[in-house]
């Protein structure tokens, strides 16, 4: 009898895996989008509502990590942007920070070996950030899954961490200030909206512009995050699911929306 | 074709969806807590997001702008917020600011049936050019930063000013009617965003080339480096970051389209909390090209400041 009940649960699997695949192919008859950012709250409070440590959340929300991943990829979202660790995240107990280092300097080497996720579907790891600030064994890390992937040309991931939009924004603003006292001839009109936009880390990484901004948890704040990427032109979603518990269903409703958007547009 | 087909109808299912389970949500909505309640806390500083899709008439538009900022300055100064900027991307009210503050001292003269009050509105700068805001370098003057950003500020003197006055001001009843604290209030548009921003790079710029110019060392060969609290102290000294935005449709669409932040300032929302106001909260005003118009109501405001204060902050911890 257990052999029957496992054939079924297997079946029931397959059948769903395929509905999935068969939804996802629906939604891509209509707009995709080019850009979406997921900013990854709630892992620690869905670990305290499961009675486990905040650590185990944050696995968690790895593997969920991966598995949106693979929607957008099946989708043929072509760059998805994740909020992993803020600057000031460095503020929480030493041994959640070493935690999360760790998961880090583990899986993102893990996803980006030959035959992993990000080798399967063509996608170039970015590690945005003040990458200065990590502990050297994560920067080695993180050298080594940038490199793995930089011959991918078919999708972007941008992993943040550790992160901040103001040092993003200054960044750029010291970037546009010193390219133009480079310059040989002194012209201060030189620099523009589109000089800063183009020396923000996502666009020197290859990034469109932001299409949806995701924030999960029901926290209605960016936090830091995309601040000069997503005040325009950029639907914004704030969900009550906390990220390990992010899905297709939360998703597609945000895909549709983003369809309606753009059919009105082109209507108008 | 066959996909194009099954989206059509994932679409209109979804759009059912949304549909019934916003009339179920309204049976259920409780109303907000009354504008005077305890909260566990107000804003400093709220902005506000006007938008509207009703091009065709702008004259509509700048109207319940208008009105949708004089109640809520009205609110806030009942409330004790001490701060308030107005937004509107396209810059209508930016482009009315003589008659928004000719609006405040109106209904601030209505409303102060009580107590001897003189309404100021000084330090505003010239209605015919884009507000320059002070810099922070000494040699200001040759570094115009443009910060685009218009501050009225309005407070009320009590009997005992030292300006002497031109004409007596009548003694009322006491009054019954809520304190009216003061406000600043600062009108910003899109030219306050991103160009402002790009302003303060260009401003950065001539700072950094003319102390290379006048520098006696080689320290020009360093690579330029910008603090974060250097840049901050400019685009925050000419807009303090809002502690808390609302985002008004003065012309509803069906079905609502999600979230926007319409190009407000992205340096200042940081730690900004984001509300919209419901449809369920908005009393439409009439039907024109199939777009409802909506003021922003006292529950409406209600129900974002209920939300404000349930919100936590845990600032990266």
């Amino acid at each position: 009898m257990t052999w029957i009940l496992g054939w079924t649960v297997s079946l029931f699997a397959f059948i769903k895996a395929q509905l999935v695949i068969l939804l996802l192919h629906v939604l891509s008859a209509g707009p995709i989008p080019r850009h979406v950012a997921f900013e990854m709250d709630g892992n620690r409070r869905f670990a305290r509502l499961t009675g486990r440590r905040a650590v185990e959340g944050h696995s968690d929300g790895f593997h969920t990590l991966k598995r949106i991943l693979e929607i957008c990829m099946r989708l043929d979202i072509r760059c998805v942007t994740v909020y992993a660790f803020a600057i000031e995240n460095f503020n929480r107990p030493p041994d959640e920070v070493g935690a999360l280092m760790k998961l880090a300097e583990e899986r993102l080497v893990e996803i980006a070996q030959n035959g992993a996720l990000l080798s399967q579907y063509g996608v170039r790891l970015n590690v945005l950030g003040h990458r200065e600030l990590l502990p050297m064994h994560v920067q080695v890390a993180i050298d080594k899954a940038e490199g793995m992937t930089r011959h991918n040309d078919r999708a972007i991931l941008n992993v943040c961490a550790p992160y901040a939009s103001r040092h993003e924004i200054t960044l750029a603003v010291q970037s546009a200030v010193q390219q133009a006292l480079d310059k040989d001839i002194y012209n201060s009109s030189l620099i523009t909206e589109q000089t800063i936009e183009e020396n923000l880390m996502t666009s020197l990484g290859g990034s469109p512009p932001l299409d949806i901004f995701i924030r999960t948890s029901g926290v209605k704040r960016l936090s830091g995050f995309l601040q000069w990427q997503c005040c325009e032109n950029t639907q914004i979603h704030m969900v009550n699911t906390y990220w390990p518990d992010f899905g297709l269903w939360d998703f597609v409703p945000i895909i549709l929306d983003y369809q309606r958007k753009v059919w009105a547009r082109s209507s108008s | 074709m066959v996909a194009t087909l099954f989206l059509w109808f994932l679409h209109i299912l979804h759009a059912s969806l949304v549909y019934l389970i916003a009339k179920f949500q309204k049976r259920r909505y409780l109303p907000p807590q009354p504008i005077t309640a305890y909260r566990s806390k107000l804003p400093k500083h709220l902005a506000i997001i006007l938008v509207s899709y009703d091009a065709a008439n702008p004259k509509n538009t700048e109207e319940l702008y208008l009105e949708c900022l004089v109640r809520v300055v009205k609110w806030c100064r009942v409330l004790g917020i001490e701060q308030l900027t107005a937004y509107d991307a396209e810059g209508t009210l930016l482009g009315c600011s003589d008659i928004i503050q000719e609006r405040l001292i109106h209904c601030d003269d209505l409303s102060t049936d009580g107590s001897e009050s003189e309404l100021e509105y000084p330090l505003t700068p010239p209605l015919s050019e884009a507000s320059e805001s002070r810099s922070h370098s000494p040699d200001f003057e040759d570094f115009p930063l443009r910060l685009n950003v218009k501050t009225v500020y309005s407070f009320r003197k009590s009997a005992s000013h030292h300006r002497p006055r031109k004409v007596a001001v009548r003694r009322r009843a006491h009054d019954k009617d809520p304190p009216h604290n003061p406000l600043t209030l600062h009108i910003i548009a899109r030219s306050a965003s991103k160009a402002a921003i790009a302003s303060a790079a260009r401003f950065l710029l001539d700072e950094e080339f003319h102390r290379r110019q006048n520098s006696h060392n080689l320290d020009h060969v360093k690579a330029y480096e910008l603090p974060i609290s250097k840049l901050n102290s400019i685009l925050e000294g000419g807009l303090p970051s809002p502690d808390f935005m609302i985002v008004h449709h003065v012309c509803t669409q069906d079905p609502t389209p999600p979230l926007e932040l319409h190009g407000f300032p992205p340096w200042q929302i940081a730690l900004t909390e984001i509300h919209r106001t419901i449809a369920h909260d908005v009393v439409p005003l009439n039907h024109s090209n199939h777009s409802v118009s909506s003021l922003i109501t006292e529950e409406a405001f209600c129900r974002a400041l209920d939300e404000y204060a349930g919100a936590q902050f845990r600032l990266g911890r």
